[in-house]
């Protein structure tokens, strides 16, 4: 059985109705802002869920780490159903600002301790400082770093004091929800680096939400694309990058400019605007902008396992798939005769 | 920033690339003495635009003619540069009007043309529409079409396309370099996504602790990067690393602009910094020995 | 605390409240008279050797007054401030976290409490309830709270959307805890700078309300009274009226100066 699973799992937002609106009884516009997800987490595993702004990533976070719960569907942890956020803090959450996740009113030891203190009451006070010591070089910061409020600290340090306080309940499940995005570079690199280390060394399963998907090839061993509320693919890593099932995938890959690539190559990224996301759609919610819609894209799609691990919603997924690799065979053949 | 010189070609996008605070922003800035109200002051140096002379020396009036027509500026959040209470299509039609002699109704028209130059769909429709009512691309499309409106020599672009989404941020990229095509302008492209820089920029300066610290094409620099910041940078980048493996991140801090260390800023982080490296003057940008032509470099040690 | 007294505001707000203090415990040293004591002789002597601000109509020493009455006015000051100021913040900070019903009820609550004038309110409570010291408490502390409830909420409401919050509902500490220990001291600076000038305004409303008859019964020397009392002799003995006037609008401006370095110093770094 799977650590975590999701079922169905719908949340959505209404916005209050006018005067107006309410008289001549016209339904307050609602925002799907996850629709109907199902996806199964496996212990020790990192899961990627990459997509844009609007996708419902950041809700999908919350959802799973109980922070609000889900209108329809539900989310199971270890054969619970959650109901919040979960009693013995088995699931944590590192969120995106590294400005805002911490209280600019307490040292880090002060914050740490108190998470130290609620999780382990067995400790003694001499005990808790080491326990705290202990979480800070777990994350590759210096015990002094205690002493220290938020804002002598830099971006990358927060997140790790981030992380760090997500770590002391011990968690079986870490919901990272774009944790690297708002750093540099080269600090990304260190964040990252430790999630894969608590990934490898500690088996704590990381559920790793970004927008970058770089950093998800890099990092995860499957990856979800969402797109408007709805997973549109599911696969492993390294075959979503290599054969991308998905038409709005396709063009998220191609979208994201590569050093390596450098404006070679055939792409064909998304083209057109995000719909309004209070619109209903009944059909297919990339048909718009799909470069490849059919008759049959105005249906309800639903999320078919192709194969063993490889999820998609789309009817024409595995033909087109075929038609694009043929095509793109094609065009390399001639090049392979030696122009270089 | 501190010393930095270079030069930009007719027609070439040209990427200042560098993570925060290394001045990128402050050096396209000061090309049109755009501080808005910080305190900075120019302590040097001229700024030569051609057939234009020194923007640095000019007065506050002859540089308000060069804005805009010459130079046009394109800042990081399109939400902030558009007046919220005032109609797209307007904007863009008093831009015309300010710097030209033209009738509200060709302003307009003007207007509606770099809509569809700038591939907004339905522009008639969306003339009339309130920046609030558009997604980010569209008013960052707006704010291009601006820009573009008095066909200017030069757009610095600070960040254009940072606060999007990457698909969006995709179509823009392409509209650039469409419209340097058509129009021959020159772009600065000032970014920190070493990604955009070499999908979109011919060549490349790289900042560090307010100094440039490498110039070349952008082939040269990516391929061949000759100063240690270059090269730790791609290495910390994931899209180059083995799955699985750890990556490279730069250990410490940038070093702090109001009191830069001597020597190279960047010695500090440097994994093959010796003792000359700290002592003296920052190294000047120059080229190496088996660098290509016009790839130069502020490192002293050749390697 | 250093910042502070760096600060020119609290600088000044606090010598002013020390040079207060001062003369508060050195008076019944320096000064032999009793602020109750009568001394029909020697009336409304105007300030001189014997008696440095004068005396009153009833020969009552108007520095020994003044002075005393310090002790009175800010004691009264204090807990008509800080009384409310607990209770609004409490209301606050659970109208801003918990949202939903309980905000719209504790809300609809201040605004009806908002809805009547201050001083129509606090008429009413204290002629039903009859006037004295106490019932003066009793009604400040059942209408002033309602400008630090919601100053208390529109900081709460911000600060309950912050990440650092959300951590501590995912690692399950109680409603409790997160209210009084990571929201409380982010969203009190506001409500202790506006205690700052709402102590001006309690010492001014009590002077008033002295005038009007309720509130703190003569003899006390409590400044507004003594202010009351002065009304008719205005012309002959400006002293009475003016002495306790300067006293009155000194602690207003060393408040004042105390909310001015505190809302400075208070300010979160970084």
């Amino acid at each position: 059985m799977a650590l975590l699973e999701l079922h169905e799992v719908s949340r959505h937002f209404t916005l209050p109705r006018s005067i107006l609106d309410m008289v001549t009884g016209q339904p307050a516009a609602m925002l799907q802002a996850v629709r109907d997800v199902t996806l199964s987490v496996a212990a020790g595993e990192t899961i990627g869920i990459v997509g844009e702004s609007g996708c419902g990533k950041s809700t999908l976070a919350r959802v799973v780490a109980g922070l609000q719960p889900p209108d329809a569907g539900k989310v199971v942890f270890d054969g619970e159903v959650i109901d919040g956020p979960d009693r013995r803090g088995r699931i944590q959450m590192v969120f995106q600002d590294p400005y805002s996740s911490l209280n600019p009113r307490m040292t880090v030891g002060a914050l740490l301790n108190e998470v130290v203190a609620r999780y382990r009451k067995d400790l003694s006070r001499n005990e808790r400082r080491q326990e705290v010591a202990d979480t800070l070089r777990r994350v590759g910061l210096l015990p002094d770093m205690a002493e220290k409020f938020p804002h002598a600290l830099s971006g990358g340090q927060r997140q790790r004091v981030s992380i760090a306080r997500a770590l002391c309940p011990e968690p079986r499940i870490l919901v990272a929800d774009e944790p690297v995005s708002a750093l540099d570079a080269s600090v990304q690199a260190q964040v990252i680096n430790l999630f894969q280390r608590l990934s490898v060394e500690q088996g704590i399963t990381i559920i790793f939400i970004s927008h970058d998907m770089q950093v998800i090839r890099h990092l995860c061993s499957r990856v979800a694309v969402m797109y408007l509320g709805e997973v549109v693919e599911l696969q492993a890593t390294e075959d979503l990058f290599a054969r991308p099932m998905h038409p709005y995938t396709r063009g998220l890959i191609d979208a994201v400019p590569d050093v390596k690539r450098r404006g070679k190559g055939d792409r064909r990224p998304v083209t057109g605007e995000m719909p309004d996301p209070f619109l209903q759609i009944d059909g297919c919610r990339f048909a718009g902008r799909c470069p490849d819609v059919g008759s049959r894209c105005a249906e309800r799609q639903n999320l078919r396992t192709l194969a063993d691990s490889i999820s998609v919603r789309c009817w024409k997924a595995g033909r087109i798939t075929e038609a694009l690799e043929s095509t793109s065979a094609q065009k390399e053949r001639p090049k392979e005769n030696g122009n270089d | 920033m501190d010393g930095v010189s270079f030069d930009v070609e007719p027609g070439e996008i040209f990427g200042i690339v560098g993570e925060s605070g290394c001045g990128k922003s402050a050096t396209c800035r000061s090309i049109l003495r755009l501080f808005g109200g910080a305190d900075a002051r120019i302590s040097g140096g001229e700024v030569l635009l051609e057939g234009r002379g020194d923007l640095l020396a000019m007065s506050e009036r002859d540089l308000g003619e060069i804005r805009g027509k010459d130079v046009a500026f394109i800042f990081q959040d399109p939400l902030t540069t558009l007046n919220p209470t005032m109609r797209v299509g307007r904007q863009i039609a008093e831009v015309i009007e300010r710097h030209s002699k033209v009738s509200r109704r060709d302003a307009r028209s003007m207007a509606l043309e770099l809509l569809r130059d700038v591939h907004v769909t339905s522009p008639e429709r969306r003339l009339d529409a309130w920046p609030h009512e558009l997604s980010g691309g569209l008013r960052q499309r707006i704010v291009i079409a601006m820009a573009l409106a008095l066909r200017p020599r030069l757009i610095i672009a600070d960040e254009p396309t940072t606060a999007l989404d990457v698909t969006v941020q995709e179509q823009i990229l392409r509209l650039l370099l469409e419209r340097r095509q058509e129009t021959g302008t020159a772009i600065i492209l000032v970014t920190h996504d070493l990604g955009v820089v070499s999908e979109v920029c011919d060549r490349v300066a790289v900042m560090y602790g307010g100094r440039l610290v490498e110039v070349g094409t952008t082939d040269e620099v990516l391929d061949r990067p000759r100063h240690p910041y270059t090269r730790a940078l791609l290495a910390a980048l994931p899209s180059l690393a083995m799955r699985g493996q750890a990556l490279t991140p730069i250990e410490g801090a940038p070093p702090s602009l109001i009191s830069p260390p001597s020597g190279c800023r960047f010695a500090a982080r440097c994994p093959w910094a010796e003792d000359n490296c700290r002592i003296g003057p920052p190294p000047p940008l120059e080229r190496h020995d088996s660098a290509g032509l016009g790839h130069v470099d502020a490192c002293l040690l050749e390697c | 605390m250093i910042r502070f007294l760096r600060n020119p505001s609290g600088l000044c707000g606090i010598s002013m409240m020390l040079i207060l203090g001062i003369v508060v415990v050195l008076t019944p040293i320096m000064s032999p008279f009793d602020p109750y004591a009568l001394d029909f002789g020697n009336a409304l002597r105007p300030p001189g050797a014997m008696h440095w601000f004068g005396t009153d109509n009833f020969g009552r020493d108007i520095f020994a007054r003044v002075v005393a009455g310090a002790i009175y006015d800010l004691r009264l000051a204090l807990i008509c401030v800080f009384g409310p100021m607990v209770i609004g913040i409490l209301i606050g900070l659970c109208a801003g976290y918990f949202g939903g019903w309980v905000d719209t009820l504790l809300m609809r609550l201040t605004d009806i409490v908002w809805a009547f004038p201050f001083y129509v309110l606090v008429l009413t409570i204290v002629g039903v309830l009859g006037p004295s010291e106490g019932n003066l408490y009793v009604a400040f502390f059942l209408v002033n709270w309602i400008g630090y409830a919601r100053i208390v909420r529109g900081e709460t409401l911000v600060i309950a959307r912050m990440e650092y919050i959300e951590a501590s509902r995912v690692l399950r500490f109680g409603a409790p805890r997160i209210m009084l220990r990571h929201i409380l001291p982010n969203a009190v600076t506001p409500a202790l700078v506006y205690s700052m000038s709402d102590v001006v305004l309690t010492v001014q409303a009590v002077a008033a309300l002295s005038f009007l008859g309720l509130g703190v019964q003569p003899p006390a020397p409590e400044w507004g009274l003594m202010i009351v009392e002065s009304v008719d002799y205005m012309r002959d003995a400006p002293w009475m009226t003016i002495f306790p006037g300067i006293a009155i609008a000194w602690v207003g401006f060393a408040f004042a100066s105390l909310g001015e370095g505190l809302s400075t110093v208070l300010k979160p770094k970084g």
